[in-house]
């Protein structure tokens, strides 16, 4: 079942001769229950289709489908509430609200979508993530690769479709990396959910279902199935 | 169903304060100064109102709402029972006590104390008169009668009760504080002695009486006092409430007849409301007004945009994770309200603080008074909160916004300057630490610029309050208002505004101040009478074009006799008004036309012509030019006054056998200084000095004051005789001294600078107050900036000489700013204020800015280097680090 | 007027009963769609509790839906082990069927007859090594194996899955060097582990060359415990990453050496099953591979 499509997706930047072309049309999709790897080097556009299909920002041209949905067609309140309650976003530096504890911060988009968070289920995923005793640390006490796993389960936790990881081990090392990555796969084999990762680094694509590689806004390989 | 999500928004707003500590302490700081400002704007404002509206209703002598004029007491107990009356008392006129001549006095009957309450005569001992003879007055009265306040005290009254003479001894049961304010004091006796007096006669009887003897100022009738539940409406209601009782209120449009009633409404809940503010002074509070909401929204703005641009990326988090504007926006409202809640208290109770200070001062200034309580209206605090939560909530608008509409993506690499298009700067001769401050400033432009106009408004202002203080001309005021150091008069003649044509010096006053020793010169002013004036061909011509020229001023209530097109179409005579004065006084007038040659004038044949007065006269309007011919009427003891109506039907009137006298016309004089003259203003006739010697003997001329050089130490004790004679003998003299006035002056001139220095100092403070958050928040969100420059070997003086030059640039276009915007507005504002204000001429002052540019400079160094110093104190790595 | 209020008030109790209905009747129609035909419609967008709520369910359907999804593709992974099954028993069996046919004309020497049985026999053991092998991924994949998983001392384990390999490796003279680690007690199944972690190091033994190392390493980590696995061979090309550890997949410059294809598969297969995994990356010192398993600590 295809959970995620995109068609023709274009993204430029600027224009005339200064034109970049982030995007130059690419379609691919994604399998419900995937772990897909994005993999380019930096400046391939990869980022920027991880935004696209997040919603985050709008394509000069193509369509994103989100479960059988055109997400650019929503307006601006509704793509956030469907972001909210469908998409669970990961970045490189970890994004987590430096003011809220770990606990908060994981919770934050249930509670962002007025709705009680779901205890024995958040407790859980911190148990799985190993960040069980550190509910009451605010993410500065915390370790890089801590942070990520705490990114990991406040995606976790609207219990989204779909999860969304930009460069996650970017700011790790390697063992770090490693062990995110792996839990990152662990989640989601537990919890049913498809990912997308982004990554410049081949050996850590090694743990996902499939490899899909972008070079210069276009798709080299592995784009569908 | 709404989604109830507010709890989440609460925790945010919560947890993203408690990290902005400095910005809270700003913002709070920001919110109690705007909040002070407006709430002692309002409380002043509002102390004044109720304060006139308190002497309205003094002058008016009744609290009431309205009332019933000559009603039977059944007609006043039948309106008076409707229900929308709240509550009512009655009084009865029986007549003006005869036997006192300094002050009116008159003889009623109230219904209760509740009565005398409402008509500011509330007692100060006693009771109210309840036996034939017990009597109620007040302490104006008593002292003219040199009876002590004492109760049991026998008081004297005569007066007349329809048409019969009564004289009668009363004892005094009560008495209470007089005002001079009231016209009349009143005489309260008891129900029992009106019940005497009325003997048999029904109320009809009297009502019938009383129309028939108009002379009989209806005594014996009943007026009635009306409140209803507030003050709107009240001539609607009262018409109601009479037309309910089955009567016919006055101009009904009917004939009237005895179910006609009269009622008055009492304007002092009319007019304390918008129609009796002067323009002038609504302008000023609409100025006011607007610098405090500028002032306030400039820098709370200012505050929220630097403090949500420094949040950024934690709205831009949040959207990622499905925030909605809505929400994002919700929470920077949230923190604005909560800053609110220690800000706006606190501004209440400083604002009412500063109220109560500034409000004698702005007494002084409206009223010439100096007592008055602060007026603790709710609404005061109301309005306050309200305005500064308007404030408040306009500023954090913009701020709500950018948080709302930031874009995710660009939200995870948002800096500062990320919203100005990026230039790249190919002149990179060198990268000197001026271009890089200069730079600086125009890295975020919205914020310098409210930074600059924060700061730049406070030196405005400053430039128009000193301008204005500065441009007052107490020698013009002075000599305008005083000839001489003592001017003796009738008190009609000083008190601007009079309308009795009183100016009779009492002989004894004049008597007593000429034997005061000490006195060097002294001088007279004499007025003769106003007469008609019949104009020369020539001035007739020049009236005609005058009236052409639209320069005449035609009021369609005038009489037809005074009209100019009339007097224009049939030539008919126009009224002048003739002074005298002794040659040192005559010093003080300034010839317009031709020349004042004193000894030629003495010698007699020449007359001075004052240029025309109406609004719309230019200088040296006139209707006699130097050298003209003009024939000068005097009454004689035979003159008697006429009245009769022309071949065109016009009412003419004027005297008979009068003498008629030619002179020259020596020259034309601007107009004559107040204090050499009465208060009329003789609008479209004629203004003459003729010599002194042949206004003296003529018929009616009489001297209307006199004016006295006293050595100066003697002065106490010339003032100490005035005083005492004006107050203790006879009240309708006074006097006015050089010496008081220039007090007064300059205590007017005090307690402008006062206020406006204090709202300078308040605005000041705010825009520094501004400066140096933007400073502040600028250095630290510049700090890895910072730390990256020190990598590649800035070393901290060039650092610190970086700041340094930012904050002079600051300076230089707030400079820039503010001395031409300054200079042009004190000019165009206070320009104005010179045909408005007497003796004020606006004059250029550049001290404000000699004033503020430096102790802007002082601030700003000083928040530099601070600032300097913190960052200073961390080691490039660290700041390097903290970045992230 | 008074009546007006009661009016009121049940005009607006049925005017919320009947939205309320709707509101009902629209949750009921997302279930029926999806019994009929396992479709799901599209979720309405507002701030709303009902919106959400619907989300909600159809998130939850979405989940149960790719239960049966993942359920309906291990039916496939079975019937495909089957045929991959009947693929790798092809040869050998063809080769029994061969040696028994020869033996069967006779005319051998007895030597020669030896040997055919000889070769008989391996092939006999090979069919059998991959049906045990086949069997244990089959239950593996479909979960069918739960094994007891217990905090026990990795020591043991790692010891169990060298000596299992000594003797191979001491005949092509290569050397185990196990680095000294503190004691660690990851989650895992003794048995299981040394299997898998064997199969590791038997792949590691079959592609180095003679006299080399083989270096394991042992770090605690936050989470997990990480084994690494070190050889000198011909290593990993990046593009195989993603590939040698599904089932019967050869390396492409293997095709020279023996090997059935499964043995890392297994190790995967058995990973996973412990919440662990193995990823495979180069040889830090140099040539060579590096192989690392991670088990939990938790």
């Amino acid at each position: 079942m295809e959970i995620l499509k995109t068609v023709e997706l274009k993204k430029y930047y600027g224009r005339g001769e200064a034109m970049v072309k982030a995007l130059d049309g690419v379609s691919m999709s994604v399998q419900q229950g995937e772990f897909a790897a994005v993999v380019g080097s930096s400046g391939s556009g990869k980022s920027t289709l991880l935004h696209m299909l997040g919603g985050l920002d709008y394509p000069t041209e193509g369509q994103v489908f989100v479960d059988g949905r055109e997400i650019f067609k929503l307006d601006e309140t509704q793509l956030a509430i469907f972001r909210r309650r469908n998409i669970g976003f990961v970045f490189q530096n970890y994004n987590l609200v430096p003011v809220l504890n770990v606990y908060e911060n994981i919770v934050l988009p249930v509670e962002l979508d007025g709705e009680k968070p779901d205890r024995d289920y958040i407790e859980e995923v911190m148990q799985t993530l190993g960040i069980g005793e550190k509910r009451r640390s605010l993410p500065n006490q915390l370790s890089g690769g801590q942070q990520q796993r705490v990114a990991i389960a406040r995606a976790l936790a609207a219990k989204p479709a779909i999860l969304l990881a930009d460069e996650p081990t970017g700011n790790l090392d390697s063992r770090a990396s490693q062990e995110v990555l792996g839990l990152l796969r662990l989640t989601g084999e537990r919890y049913s959910q498809t990912i997308v990762m982004i990554t410049h680094n081949e050996e850590l694509a090694q743990l996902c279902d499939r490899i899909v590689r972008i070079e210069d806004g276009k798709i080299r390989g592995g784009g569908g199935r | 169903m709404r989604n109830t999500n507010g709890g989440i928004i609460k925790k945010l707003s919560m947890r993203i304060m408690r990290k902005n500590r400095m910005r809270n302490i700003f913002a709070v700081a920001a919110i109690t100064l705007t909040c002070l400002l407006f709430t002692a704007l309002f409380s002043m404002g509002m102390s004044i109102a109720e304060l006139i509206q308190n002497q309205t209703m003094e002058e008016v002598g009744t609290r009431a709402h309205a009332g019933l004029k000559n009603v039977t007491m059944e007609q006043y107990e039948k309106i008076s029972k409707y229900p929308s009356v709240v509550s009512s008392t009655w009084n009865i006129y029986l007549g003006t006590a005869e036997n006192f001549s300094k002050r009116q006095a008159e003889i009623r009957v109230a219904k209760n104390e509740e009565e005398l309450d409402h008509s500011f005569a509330s007692l100060k001992e006693g009771r109210l008169p309840r036996r034939k003879d017990d009597l109620v007055t007040d302490t104006i009265i008593l002292k003219e009668l040199e009876i002590p306040a004492e109760i049991g005290e026998k008081v004297h009254v005569e007066f007349t009760f329809h048409g019969e003479k009564i004289s009668r001894d009363f004892t005094l049961c009560g008495w209470y504080e007089g005002s001079e304010v009231n016209h009349a004091s009143t005489l309260y006796v008891s129900e029992d002695y009106w019940e005497s007096l009325r003997g048999d006669a029904s109320w009809e009887e009297l009502l019938r009486w009383d129309r028939n003897h108009p002379e009989n100022n209806h005594a014996g009738l009943v007026s009635g006092n009306i409140f209803f539940k507030n003050s709107r409406n009240i001539e609607e209601n009262i018409r109601k409430i009479i037309e309910n009782a089955g009567y016919i209120p006055e101009d009904s449009g009917q004939p009237a007849d005895e179910n006609t009633i009269l009622y008055g409404v009492n304007w002092a809940y009319m007019s304390s409301r918008a129609e009796s503010v002067d323009p002038l002074t609504a302008a000023l509070l609409c100025f006011i007004f607007a610098v405090i909401l500028i002032t306030g929204y400039l820098i709370i703005y200012n505050i929220f945009q630097i403090s949500i641009v420094g949040d950024i990326r934690f709205y831009g988090q949040l959207k990622t994770i499905g925030a909605t504007k809505r929400q994002l926006r919700r929470i920077v409202y949230r923190q604005a309200l909560l800053l609110c809640i220690p800000g706006i208290p606190a501004g209440l109770l400083f604002g009412i603080a500063a109220g109560k200070l500034l409000l004698p001062l702005a007494l002084r200034t409206i009223q010439g008074t100096e007592t008055g309580e602060i007026s603790l209206n709710p609404w005061i605090l109301v309005f306050g909160a309200a305005f500064s939560l308007l404030t408040v909530c306009i500023s954090s608008r913009r701020p709500a916004r950018i948080a709302g509409n930031v874009s995710p993506v660009e939200a995870v690499r948002f800096s500062e300057n990320d919203r100005i298009k990026k230039k790249e700067k190919k002149s990179q001769k060198s990268a000197g630490i001026r271009r890089m401050a200069l730079a600086n400033l125009g890295r975020n432009r919205r914020k310098t610029a409210v930074v600059i106009s924060s700061i730049s408004l406070g030196i405005i202002l400053l430039e128009i309050v000193m301008s204005a203080v500065g441009s007052f001309r107490i020698e013009e005021y002075l000599t305008s208002r005083i000839a001489g150091d003592f001017e003796i008069g009738n008190a009609g003649l000083f008190n601007v505004g009079s309308l009795v044509a009183d100016f009779e010096i009492d002989g004894e006053y004049l008597e007593g101040a000429d034997s005061q020793p000490g006195i060097e010169q002294t001088g007279e002013v004499w007025w003769g009478n106003i007469v008609p004036h019949e104009l020369s061909d020539n001035a007739y011509g020049r009236y005609k074009e005058l009236l052409s020229e639209g320069k005449l001023r035609a009021d369609e209530y005038m009489e037809e006799q005074s009209k100019p097109e009339n007097i224009a179409k049939y030539r008919l005579d126009i009224e002048e008004m003739r002074y005298g004065y002794t040659d040192n006084l005559l010093k003080n007038l300034t010839p317009v036309k031709g020349e004042i040659n004193l000894e030629k004038f003495a010698q007699g044949g020449y007359v001075l012509v004052q240029q025309q007065t109406a609004d719309q006269m230019e200088k040296g309007d006139t209707l006699y030019e130097p050298g003209d011919k003009i024939t000068l009427q005097y009454r004689t003891p035979q003159s008697e006054y006429y009245e009769k109506t022309d071949g065109a039907g016009i009412k003419l009137s004027g005297y008979t056998n009068m003498d008629a006298r030619e002179y020259t016309v020596m020259a034309v004089i601007e107009d004559i200084p107040y204090s050499m003259s009465t208060p009329f203003q003789n609008i479209n006739g004629l203004t003459t000095v003729v010599p002194l010697q042949d206004l003296k003997n003529a018929y009616g001329a009489m001297m209307i004051a006199k004016t006295y050089e006293v050595d100066q130490k003697d002065q106490e004790a010339f003032e100490e005789y005035l005083e005492f004679y004006t107050t203790q003998q006879n009240t309708e003299m006074d006097y006015v001294s050089r010496q008081k006035l220039a007090d007064e002056f300059y205590g007017m001139i005090q307690s402008i600078s006062v206020i406006g220095y204090a709202l300078c100092a308040v605005i000041a403070l705010i825009g520094i107050l501004n400066f140096t958050n933007s400073m502040l928040t600028g250095i630290i969100a510049r700090k890895q900036e910072f730390a990256v420059l020190q990598s590649v070997g800035m070393t901290k003086r060039q650092l610190r000489s970086m700041l340094l030059w930012e904050s002079a640039y600051y300076l230089l276009i707030c400079a820039a700013v503010s001395i031409p915007a300054g200079s042009l507005l004190a000019w165009k504002l206070i320009g104005v204020l010179n045909d408005v204000i007497l003796c004020f001429d606006y004059r250029y002052t550049g001290l404000p800015y000699l004033i503020m540019l430096p102790a802007v400079t002082f601030a700003a160094a000083a928040v530099s280097l601070g600032a300097c110093r913190q960052v200073g104190k961390r080691s490039i790595v660290e700041s390097l680090r903290e970045a992230e | 007027m008074i009546w007006v209020i009661p009016v009121l008030a049940i005009a607006a109790l049925l005017l919320m009963g009947a939205v309320y209905r709707r509101k009902l009747r629209r949750f009921s129609h997302i279930l029926e769609e999806f019994q009929r035909d396992g479709t799901l419609p599209e979720q309405s967008l507002r701030d709303t509790v009902e919106s959400k709520l619907e989300s909600q369910l159809i998130g939850a359907l979405r989940r149960v839906s790719l239960q049966e999804e993942r359920a309906r593709q291990e039916k496939n992974e079975v019937a495909r082990l089957l045929s991959d099954l009947s693929h790798q028993l092809k040869t050998p069996l063809a080769n029994i069927v061969m040696n028994t046919e020869i033996l069967k004309n006779g005319g051998l020497q007895s030597e020669k007859q030896t040997e055919f049985l000889l070769r008989n026999e391996e092939q006999a053991k090979k069919m059998q090594w991959l049906m045990k092998n086949l069997v244990k991924a089959s239950r593996l994949e479909q979960g069918v194996i739960s094994f007891a998983c217990e905090s026990a001392p990795l020591h043991e384990t790692l010891a169990r899955s060298i000596s299992g390999i000594y003797a191979q490796a001491r005949s092509r003279a290569i050397k185990i060097d196990t680095e000294d680690f503190p004691p660690v007690f990851p989650v895992h199944s003794p048995n299981w582990t040394a299997e898998a972690i064997g199969n590791i190091l038997e792949n590691a033994v079959k592609y180095s060359p003679e006299g080399s190392t083989i270096r394991i390493r042992v770090n605690k980590l936050e989470m997990y415990v990480k084994i690494e696995i070190t050889d000198s061979g011909p290593g990993v090309p990046k593009s195989e990453y993603n590939c040698i550890f599904q089932r019967f997949y050869r390396g492409k410059n293997t095709s020279d050496m023996e090997g059935s294809g499964l043995g890392l598969y297994l190790a995967q297969l058995i990973a996973r099953n412990e919440k662990g995994y193995i990823t495979v990356g180069e040889n830090p010192q140099g040539r060579g591979s590096c192989f690392a398993f991670f088990l939990p600590l938790l």
